[in-house]
């Protein structure tokens, strides 16, 4: 487009040199048809040639764009000369008619009739007034005005005059009448200067451009433009050509002028007609189409914008639209969608044309006003990452996306992340309570690469047990831990674990740093991956040395237990035996109870009678069957109170006892009843006389009765001698007294029956004697020993207790 | 002054005849029943000065008997001649005596003036008798 107009600049600019220089070398040669193409014709002057070799020179260099600086100021220069000399020129016609100060340059050597030649028309001067004028206009600064297209218009529209003038003149030269050839003042215009006016006219409206009047209004593709490019030249060249026909083909022939005009105008008619309704065809059909496109455009506009409202209605995230007001200082709602009143929890309606800063006043520390600001300034999209929103109504995690449209809008994407902040932070607080329990639980966790057996962790208990720090651990073989001796047993266990995918409760020892050993129980699994990989283990170790200990002490307590056990039933089995004899004392005593009264009684008759028969006796020999049945009597009756003895002992009626009177009555009784046989007995004694006990004195009677007559029967041959010691042990407060006699003694295996009841060595007897002295001696708390030898003798030890209660 | 008129009262014949036979050697007037119940319908009214008492007896027991003089004749000497052990008088007596005035055996025993274990020596009742005689009035 900005082509073909320098194009048509350039070939009107050299047709018109052509034309000047023809006009100025006519009159330097003298050959002035050159300047006025007929000899009756006026030849162009000089002064217009050279005027026209300015304009065109300028003409040209515009069109080439060498107009710049000082030849632009130049072209100013000689343009403004050539307008004004025209001015001048036409002005000169209404003040002076009669001269012309061109003389002053050129003479005029000749005239045309009454028309002087060589003297530029006073038209010819208007026309260069107009054109230099358009061209001062074309060459104008437009970006100073205020009005940039005006200059270009006034220029097109002084281009259009100036053509219309030439064309006038053409016309009349056409038609044979050359316009003011008629008047003696007036100059007329040559034809060869109007040629040039026209060319130069349509140069300067080519200048002037498509943008300018004329030319906008034939340019483009709106109908107006195009019936204008059909109808001005169809109309223009009809008119020419009806001229051309009437004044030069039908001249020579008589056709009614009238007649003429109307077939002239029929055929015109006849052509617009069909040109008409060609175009009116053609652009019903364009106009139809282009409702239709339109139609559907609009149609498709609205199911656009109705799709995307319901998108933006709908969105999950909060969508809002701002515009800048105050030069972005602040912004004001244009655009609110639901998912933004939820989340912000506020009307639309409420917020529409309020700023942003009264609806959400907490957006400056949000830190979103600034990425507004920033975004609305540089037109680059920004990204506020999650952060708090508060204000009084408001509290939640937001994150917005902000960017600007070419309108200028902002649109800001939001969504509230509150909820997710808060599973992060549950997730968070989830983690770092496992991590907790991981690093601070009592057992020790280490997790070991299973390919390189290295640790890749371990907790803090691990280390707090260990003694290492954890850069000494992770990192390094997990076999650099075990105690050394037991490295065998580890290698045993990984491949356990390894083969098994578990082990349980292994005991193993793990080396300190200090280098002490760490009893420990291996708990340990594998790690899968998805598939069948394994990636690490999850070892927990249990510090079992107090275990260890503690089992050491249960062994230890068991030993002793079972000891203790051991003697408690030694202990139970001689209670037991104790027992056991004590209910068969009980049959006993139930048994010797009755059976002593029952002999009592018969023994008590017999004794009765012998008295009678003592006193009836005539015969001095039956006195000595008296006295043995008297003996008899007293013998039975010993052992009716050994046997009641035996049965019958209750706790000792303790009354104080002077023991050594008890033992000389004893003495003394034995010594009246075993009158006749030869025994020595002899008592020695380190306490006092007169010691007193506290005691059964009937029981011990008793005890020391059975010890004494024991002793008595143990001398087979009828003597011997017996040995009473008596010592006390003040500090202890016990007293011993020893029976020693040199009788027949016991055989060694039998020593240890001679408590028990019934059991005797003598011929005689029940064997309740000594079971008798044990009951009294344990009944006082006191202690009773016996040595024997077999017919050696026997010694006989008793320890009592000088108070009842030690 | 008129010999000392006893009464023996035990379940033991023999050993009453015997023994009223020495008591008459010894210029006292003895009467022998066999049990209890005649026993104490023999005293009272016949002049005696003391009764020799055995415990174990039939129809009614020496515990009872003693009881009976105690309370209607307390003058009356009593000594008691027994097989059973004195030593162990509570427990046995309970068992194989009455018990029915809640008093024990050995308190009722204490009323009596001697006790003597059978088989006594002949001479030491003879000298309890004589002691105890000597200074009571018959009932």
């Amino acid at each position: 487009m900005k082509k073909s107009p320098n194009n048509i600049i350039i070939a009107c600019s050299l047709c018109i040199l052509v034309l000047a220089i023809f006009g100025f070398f006519g009159h330097l040669l003298n050959f002035t048809v050159l300047a006025s193409a007929r000899a009756a014709y006026i030849p162009m002057a000089q002064s217009t040639a050279a005027c026209f070799i300015v304009l065109v020179l300028v003409f040209t260099a515009y069109a080439r764009g060498l107009l710049a600086g000082y030849k632009r100021a130049a072209a100013i220069f000689l343009i403004s000369g050539i307008t004004l000399f025209g001015f001048l020129k036409f002005i000169e016609y209404f003040i002076m008619p009669d001269s012309s100060f061109e003389n002053i340059f050129v003479e005029s050597k000749s005239n045309l009739g009454d028309i002087p030649v060589n003297i530029m028309s006073h038209m010819t001067g208007f026309n260069f007034c107009l054109a230099g004028m358009a061209t001062l206009f074309i060459l104008l600064k437009e970006k100073r005005l205020k009005h940039p297209g005006a200059p270009k218009n006034i220029a097109g529209i002084l281009g259009v005059i100036v053509s219309i003038i030439a064309f006038t003149f053409i016309l009349g030269y056409i038609y044979g009448h050359p316009l003011l050839y008629s008047s003696a003042e007036a100059v007329p215009m040559a034809i060869t200067t109007a040629i040039a006016f026209l060319l130069s006219g349509i140069a300067l409206v080519s200048m002037a451009g498509d943008s300018a009047v004329p030319l906008v209004y034939f340019a483009g593709e709106s109908t107006s433009a195009r019936l204008l490019r059909i109808f001005v030249p169809l109309v223009v060249s009809t008119s020419i050509i009806q001229s051309i026909l009437q004044y030069f083909v039908f001249v020579d022939y008589a056709i009614n002028n009238v007649m003429l005009s109307t077939a002239a105008i029929t055929v015109f008619a006849l052509l617009v007609g069909i040109i008409i309704s060609r175009i009116g065809f053609r652009m019903g059909e364009t106009f139809d189409r282009v409702m239709l496109e339109r139609n559907k455009a609009l149609e498709d506009l609205k199911i656009s914008e109705l799709r995307f409202r319901e998108i933006f209605e709908n969105m999950y995230s909060g969508v809002a639209l701002y515009e800048a007001v105050d030069g972005g200082e602040d912004f004001i709602f244009k655009d609110f969608n639901h998912a933004a009143e939820r989340l912000s929890r506020v009307k639309r309606e409420d917020v529409l044309g309020r700023r942003v800063s009264e609806v959400f006043p907490g957006v400056k520390d949000f830190g979103l006003f600034r990425v507004f600001q920033n975004v609305w300034r540089t037109g680059r999209a920004g990204y506020l990452p999650a952060a708090l929103y508060k204000d009084q109504r408001l509290s939640a995690w937001y994150e917005n996306y902000v960017y600007k449209l070419p309108c200028g809008e902002l649109v800001v994407i939001y969504t509230d992340i509150s909820e997710q902040k808060r599973r992060d932070e549950l997730l968070r607080e989830s983690e770092a309570k496992y991590q907790d329990l991981y690093d601070n639980a009592p057992d020790m966790f280490a997790s070991v690469d299973l390919k390189t057996k290295n640790i890749i962790e371990c907790n803090n208990a691990f280390l707090r047990n260990t003694g290492y720090s954890k850069e000494e651990l992770v990192g390094k073989s997990v076999f650099g831990v075990y105690f050394d001796g037991d490295l065998c047993e580890a290698k045993k266990i990984y491949d356990q674990l390894l083969n098994s995918g578990s082990v349980h409760n292994k005991e193993i020892r793990i080396k300190r740093k200090d280098g002490s050993m760490l009893d420990v129980s291996l708990n340990a699994s594998v790690v899968h991956d998805g598939k069948e990989n394994i990636l690490y283990s999850r070892s927990i170790y249990r510090d079992v040395t107090e275990r260890k200990i503690a089992e050491e002490n249960l062994r230890d307590y068991h030993e002793h237990l079972e000891k203790e056990v051991r003697k408690r039933t030694e202990q139970l089995s001689i209670v037991n035996k104790e027992l056991e004899i004590r209910r068969r004392l009980s049959d006993i005593g139930q048994l010797s109870a009755s059976l002593a009264h029952e002999l009592r009684n018969p023994l008590g008759a017999i004794k009765i009678a012998a008295y009678n028969i003592r006193r009836k006796r005539q015969n001095a020999l039956l006195d000595s069957h008296l006295e043995n049945i008297d003996k008899k009597i007293a013998e039975c009756d010993l052992i009716i109170k050994n046997f009641l003895n035996y049965a019958k002992l209750n706790s000792p009626a303790y009354e104080s006892t002077d023991i050594h009177s008890v033992l000389e009555e004893c003495i003394s009784g034995f010594k009246k009843k075993y009158i006749a046989w030869e025994v020595d007995v002899k008592m020695k004694s380190n306490c006092g006389r007169g010691l007193l006990i506290e005691a059964d004195s009937l029981q011990i009677n008793e005890l020391f009765s059975n010890l004494l007559d024991n002793a008595y029967q143990s001398f087979e041959d009828k003597k011997g001698s017996i040995v009473i010691e008596l010592s006390c042990c003040g500090k202890e407060n016990r007293f011993v007294i020893i029976f020693s006699d040199n009788g027949s003694g016991i055989e060694e295996e039998k020593i240890s029956m001679v408590f028990e009841p019934f059991f005797t060595t003598k011929v005689r007897g029940m064997g309740l004697g000594l079971t008798v002295c044990k009951q009294i001696v344990d009944l006082h708390k006191g202690t009773i020993n016996i040595e024997s030898e077999k017919d050696k003798g026997t010694t006989v030890s008793i320890g009592l207790p000088l108070k009842k209660d030690l | 002054m008129d010999k000392p008129k006893l009464l023996i009262i035990d379940d033991d014949e023999e050993l009453c005849l015997e023994l009223a036979e020495i008591l008459r050697q010894e210029n006292y007037i003895a009467d022998t029943v066999f049990d209890g119940r005649s026993g104490i319908s023999r005293i009272g009214g016949r002049g005696y000065s003391l009764v020799i008492l055995d415990l174990k007896m039939p129809r009614m027991s020496g515990y009872d008997v003693l009881r009976y003089i105690r309370a209607g004749f307390p003058s009356l000497k009593v000594i008691v001649i027994t097989g059973i052990d004195l030593n162990k008088l509570n427990a046995e007596m309970e068992n194989v005596f009455t018990k029915k005035a809640g008093e024990s055996p050995a308190n009722i025993l204490k009323r009596a003036d001697a006790v003597l274990s059978k088989p006594f020596d002949v001479e030491e009742l003879l000298n309890k008798i004589s002691e105890l005689t000597s200074k009571c009035r018959p009932v």
